[in-house]
C-alpha cells in the first residue's frame, strides 16, 4: 500500500514545506507518522530524512493463545524497546522503578484466613499492573520478570517458585494491559483486570498441577501438603482437589484483591503518569 | 523500629579472592549447576560432602562463615517449618512420645535432610550475591541473554532495568519505612484487623510511595536523557567483562564435581 499526500505549501516565503508527504510502506510504518521538514541539512547529508513519531495503541490483536505464545511476547518486547527515543528511556526507567517497588512488595506478604499457610498473598503484581496500564503489556511483563530475577537472588526454591510467579504474573498483566489499551476507561480497566484474574487463575492451576506441586513435593511429600490443606479445607483429598479447592479460589481472591487495589491506586496516581 | 531490616539485597562482601575475581557469567552458570546438584542429592554421605563443599567455597571466597550463614536468616522460618512437619507427621519407629505427639526416628532423619537441603540451596545461591557486585551480575546477565537479541529480546535494557531496580530498592525501603512510620504516628495500624482491613490500611502507604517513585523515575529519565543515553549499541564500559582461563577451569570443574556427586548419590541409593 503506497499513497501520497500532495505537498503542503510552505510556512513562509521561499521556505521548505513543513510536511512534504506521508508515505506508507509497511504495516509497521503505517502506525508511524512521517514528518520531513527537509530543513535540517545536517540530517540530509547523512541520509536521514525523516523523523518518525509513535502513536499510542499500536498492536491491535487480542487473542488468548497469541498472548500466551512466546512469539507474541518477543514481538511485544521488541516493540517495547525498539525506538531509542525520549519515550523509550522514560519507559525503561519507569519500568525499572516499578519493578523495584514490586520486589519490595513481594517481601511483604500476608497469610489469608481459611487457606493453607503456604498460599500467601502479596501485592507485588500491583506495580506490574500499573506499568501495564501506563506503558502497555510488555512493560508489565518486564516488571514481573525483573521482580522475579531480583527475588531469585534470595531464592529458597532454586528459582522454580520465581518462574511460576513470573508465569502467573504475566498471565494477569498481559490481558489487563491489552484490554485497557483498547479501552482507556474505568470499564476497560475493570474488564481487563477481570480477564487477567481469570487467565492468572487458569495459569496458576496448570502451573501448580504440572510442576509447582510436584517440585515442592521434593521438600514436603505431597500427602503432607494435602494433610495440611485438608485441615483448612476439608474437601481437599488429592492433588486435583487441592488445586481445585485451594489454588483456584486463592488465585481468584488474589486477583480480585490486587485488581481492587490497582483500581483504587491507579485512579489516584494516573494524573501523574505522562 | 525498622520494618525491613531483615532484607539483604546488596549483600556483596568485598574481598580479594579467586571466587570474587571469577567472571559473573561463569558464576551464574556455576551456581545454577550447583543448585541442581544440591537439589538432586538424596544420600546422607553425599549431603555431608555438599556441606564440606560449602565450607571449601566459603574458605576459597575468603568470607567469614558467620556472614554466609546470615544469608540463610530469611528462610530460617521456612526451614524450621518444613523440618517440624516432617518430625511430627512421619510415622515409624517411635523415639519420644509426648502425649499425642510422637517423634519417630524416620521423621527426625527426614526433617534433618529436608531442612539441610533447603538450607544448602539458599546458601549456595547466596554465594552469587555475596561475591558478585550487583552491577557485575547485571552485566553478566546481559551477556548471557545477548544471544537472544537477534530475536528481539532487549538484553541490554533488561540488564539496565535490573541495575536501576537493584540500586533503588534500598532507597524505596527507606521511603516505605518513613511513610509507614508517618502513618503510624497518625494512628494507622498495619497488623491489626482482618485481611481487608489490613489491605485498606496499606493503601495510604502505597499512594505516596508511587508518587515518590514517579518523581524519582522522571528525575532519572531526564538525567539519562541529558547525558545522551540511547540504549546499548555503542555504549562503552569502565570495566568490560573479560573471560579468563580460570573461568574456563571453574566452569569445567564445577559441573564435573556435580556430575560425580550425583552419580555417586544415584549408585548409593
Amino acid at each position: 500500500m503506497e499513497y501520497h499526500i500532495p505537498e503542503i505549501f510552505g510556512a513562509g516565503w521561499n521556505s521548505p514545506p513543513a510536511v512534504k508527504d506521508l508515505q506508507v510502506r509497511s504495516p509497521r510504518a503505517e502506525r508511524l507518522i512521517r514528518c520531513d521538514s527537509g530543513a535540517d541539512c545536517e540530517a540530509d547529508r547523512q541520509g536521514v530524512r525523516e523523523v518518525r513519531m509513535e502513536e499510542d495503541g499500536e498492536i491491535r490483536i487480542f487473542a488468548p493463545d497469541a498472548c500466551a505464545s512466546g512469539a507474541f511476547l518477543f514481538r511485544e518486547a521488541k516493540f517495547f524497546m525498539e525506538a531509542t527515543t525520549v519515550n523509550s528511556t522514560r519507559r525503561m526507567v519507569w519500568t525499572a522503578l516499578l519493578s523495584a517497588v514490586a520486589a519490595v512488595l513481594m517481601y511483604i506478604d500476608m497469610a489469608v484466613p481459611l487457606f493453607p499457610r503456604f498460599l500467601k498473598l502479596d501485592l507485588s503484581d500491583l506495580p506490574a499492573l500499573v506499568a501495564a496500564f501506563a506503558w502497555g503489556p510488555a512493560a508489565g511483563v518486564f516488571t514481573e520478570l525483573i521482580k522475579n530475577l531480583i527475588h531469585s537472588l534470595t531464592t529458597s526454591t532454586a528459582g522454580v517458585g520465581e518462574l511460576a510467579n513470573f508465569l502467573m504474573g504475566s498471565a494477569l498483566v498481559v490481558p489487563a494491559g491489552l484490554i485497557y489499551r483498547r479501552n482507556r476507561t474505568r470499564k476497560g480497566a475493570l474488564a481487563g483486570l477481570a480477564a487477567g484474574t481469570l487467565s492468572m487463575t487458569v495459569t496458576a492451576a496448570l502451573a501448580n498441577y504440572f510442576f509447582l506441586l510436584p517440585f515442592y513435593s521434593n521438600f514436603l511429600p505431597l500427602e503432607k501438603i494435602i494433610a495440611m490443606s485438608s485441615a483448612a479445607i476439608p474437601a481437599v483429598r488429592d492433588m486435583g482437589t487441592l488445586v481445585l479447592y485451594a489454588v483456584v479460589p486463592f488465585n481468584l481472591l488474589k486477583g480480585t484483591v490486587v485488581s481492587l487495589a490497582t483500581v483504587q491506586l491507579y485512579k489516584r496516581i494516573s494524573t501523574l503518569i505522562r | 523500629m525498622k520494618f525491613f531490616n531483615h532484607l539483604t539485597f546488596g549483600q556483596y562482601v568485598p574481598s580479594e579472592s579467586p571466587v570474587h575475581r571469577l567472571d559473573p557469567r561463569c558464576k551464574i552458570i556455576a551456581v545454577l549447576v550447583l543448585l541442581t546438584g544440591v537439589f538432586l542429592a538424596k544420600h546422607p554421605a553425599v549431603f555431608s560432602v555438599w556441606g564440606v563443599l560449602l565450607a571449601c567455597l566459603t574458605a576459597a571466597a575468603r568470607l567469614p562463615f558467620r556472614l554466609v550463614l546470615r544469608s540463610a536468616k530469611p528462610v530460617l522460618i521456612l526451614v524450621l517449618f518444613t523440618a517440624s512437619i516432617h518430625i511430627f507427621f512421619t510415622s515409624g519407629t517411635p523415639l519420644l512420645s509426648l502425649g499425642i505427639v510422637t517423634i519417630s526416628r524416620e521423621g527426625l532423619v527426614l526433617a534433618v535432610y529436608m531442612g539441610l537441603r533447603l538450607l544448602f540451596l539458599v546458601l549456595f545461591a547466596s554465594f552469587l550475591t555475596l561475591t558478585t557486585r550487583p552491577m557485575e551480575l547485571a552485566d553478566g546477565l546481559e551477556r548471557l541473554f545477548s544471544p537472544f537479541t537477534r530475536f528481539g529480546f532487549p538484553a541490554h535494557e533488561l540488564a539496565m532495568m535490573m541495575t536501576i531496580a537493584l540500586r533503588f530498592i534500598p532507597t524505596l525501603l527507606d521511603e516505605t519505612d518513613r511513610i509507614m512510620k508517618a502513618q503510624l504516628a497518625r494512628g494507622a495500624s498495619f497488623d491489626r484487623g482482618g485481611l481487608w482491613k489490613r489491605l485498606k490500611a496499606f493503601l495510604p502507604v502505597l499512594i505516596p510511595l508511587f508518587v515518590i517513585v514517579f518523581q524519582r523515575a522522571e528525575d532519572l529519565a531526564v538525567a539519562m536523557e541529558a547525558r545522551c543515553y540511547r540504549g546499548g549499541a555503542g555504549r562503552t564500559r569502565m570495566s568490560p567483562l573479560a573471560w579468563k582461563g580460570t573461568d574456563t577451569a571453574a566452569l569445567l570443574l564445577v559441573p564435573a564435581v556435580v556430575i560425580l556427586l550425583v552419580t555417586i548419590d544415584r549408585s548409593l541409593a
